[in-house]
């Protein structure tokens, strides 16, 4: 065989070779500017870590342990963890309530059953804006029509511990999207079903609450 | 392949058709399966209306505590054939939006859970001394629409409300509606870049099945090897809404479309082999060819 032959023998083997590594550049040089968007929404909508066991699966819920005697260090800017759907990732405390409310990431019947839930499409605290918790007013908010104008109401999660004041009492139908929008203010609004004798309540009660103190966990081992 | 001056416009050339190749068979498979009736088609196969049905008997038993309205009230007047037109509604209606034809009537008027809401609520009143008045009507004209609201969500399988209320429909639609207009664009495509090797390559014609071929193969291979990590680590396993009717409507929908797309790169990367297959039959038959070699 002749040295061209093998040259060209080589050159045919290698082309495919080549096409594809210059295929893979072409696609890794093409999605490295928006490599950081799709990852954000992949997570958002695959969740690596709650990949369930098999397909026949509902709802997966994590309560968590939360810390809410931090004795560390503190600071007022920090990093928020953002929480996974069906996930508890704070504790809700104030005089109102006789116990501490758990508060889930995400939102459904399921998760009402567990403690209070924060909607996916609601602020994170200590993220800014519209942080909306809500529970049923027969088991976790059942004494929310308590609270005052005033009254301290807390948020502690693994990063950090955001005090509340109550600055507004307010009531709205269910279709009234007014209190559960976002807002460049960073706020904290809690509200449960009014009850009602006999079947679904269409109105709202609760407490809009201003941001008074945000302390994020520098020391994050004791924060976890 | 003899000349560099060939070599290199040929393999620029295959580049491009690698991409038009992929785009060509994402574009074949979406148009194939995305439709109202092969969403259907899924719907129906998974038993969607049956999960539906214990999901809403689940929510109603649950809202037992507050609500103090027995779920049999609702699921007794109930059946699974009735969830599964609306399932079907729910999806014709996503695709009329998407398409920007006009709504089918999406009426959930169901005379017998009605009745059953308001004989129970009549009762409860009798029993317990209320007044049969307009308030007590009123209580029930708003349970009856609130479970036509649940029923509705539920039936919502693919969430096209959801998804039209945040307008992603409506973006959605921009590209469903030129989805045969993109298919041909990338066909036509693949095409010309065909035409365009024939020119490059017209003294040694046979070359083309080899530019060809490659393409082919590398299309199929990464097109093919994405799929396979989908599918393996069971991607779709981690869908974030975790309602058992949505998860498994979409967990389905998107393993089926992904094994379809699979199927067509690798049909693509057996075509490449095939084609270079051929090439080397044709070059090592015809004898009259020289040695090749690299010619500044």
């Amino acid at each position: 065989m002749s040295k061209n032959k093998k040259n060209s023998a080589a050159l045919h083997v290698a082309t495919p070779f080549i096409m594809l590594l210059l295929c893979v550049g072409i696609l890794a040089a093409a999605l490295v500017k928006p490599a950081d968007k799709i990852k954000m929404l992949l997570n958002v909508a695959f969740m690596d870590s709650f990949k369930a066991d098999s397909d026949e699966t509902g709802l997966v819920i994590r309560p968590n342990e939360i810390v809410t005697d931090y004795e560390g260090e503190t600071s007022s800017e920090g990093k928020v963890k953002q929480p996974k759907f069906g996930e508890q990732f704070a504790v809700l405390s104030t005089k109102a309530l006789a116990t501490d409310v758990p508060v889930y990431y995400g939102s459904g019947a399921e998760l009402l059953e567990h403690g209070a839930c924060m909607s996916s499409d609601s602020s994170v605290p200590g993220k800014g804006g519209n942080a909306v918790v809500s529970a049923h007013v027969d088991t976790f908010f059942a004494d929310l029509d308590k609270l005052k104008v005033g009254d301290k109401v807390t948020i502690s999660t693994n990063y950090g511990k955001f005090t509340y004041e109550v600055s507004e009492l307010i009531s709205f139908a269910d279709n009234n999207t007014k209190y559960v929008k976002q807002t460049k203010d960073d706020r904290l609004t809690v509200y449960t079903c009014t009850k009602e004798l006999l079947g679904n309540s269409n109105s709202r009660i609760g407490a809009v609450c201003k941001l008074t103190e945000k302390a994020f966990y520098v020391d994050e081992k004791e924060g976890e | 392949m003899k000349k560099l001056s060939r070599y290199l416009p040929s393999l620029i050339v295959s580049l491009l058709l690698v991409f038009f190749i992929i785009l060509t068979a994402a574009a074949s498979v979406f148009c194939i399966n995305i439709s109202a009736g092969r969403l259907s088609q899924i719907a129906s196969n998974n038993g969607s209306a049956d999960i539906v049905y214990s999901q809403l008997e689940k929510y109603w038993q649950e809202r037992y505590s507050s609500t103090r309205i027995p779920a049999e009230v609702y699921t007794d007047a109930l059946t699974k054939e009735f969830l599964a037109q609306h399932i079907d509604l729910e999806i014709r209606n996503g695709f009329a939006e998407l398409r920007n034809i006009e709504r089918e009537t999406n009426d959930y008027q169901n005379a017998e859970l009605d009745k059953s809401i308001s004989d129970f609520y009549k009762k409860y009143a009798e029993e317990n001394n209320f007044k049969d008045d307009e308030a007590l009507e009123k209580a029930i004209t708003e349970v009856q629409k609130s479970a036509r609201t649940v029923i509705q969500n539920n039936c919502d399988v693919f969430k096209f409300r959801t998804m039209s209320q945040h307008k992603i429909l409506s973006k959605a639609a921009k590209v469903f509606n030129y989805r045969f207009f993109m298919i041909a664009a990338a066909a036509a495509g693949v095409l010309v870049l065909m035409m365009i090797l024939l020119l490059i390559d017209h003294k040694e014609k046979s070359a083309v099945l080899y530019w060809c071929g490659c393409s082919a193969l590398i299309a199929g291979i990464l097109g093919t090897l994405p799929c396979l990590y989908l599918l393996l680590t069971n991607y779709f396993n981690g869908f974030s809404i975790k309602q058992p009717q949505v998860f498994k409507a979409y967990t389905v929908a998107m393993t089926t479309f992904t094994e379809a797309f699979m199927s067509v790169c690798i049909a693509t990367g057996a075509a490449g082999i095939a084609l270079l297959i051929v090439y080397a039959v044709v070059t090592s038959k015809d004898k009259s060819v020289a040695p090749t070699k690299l010619e500044k």
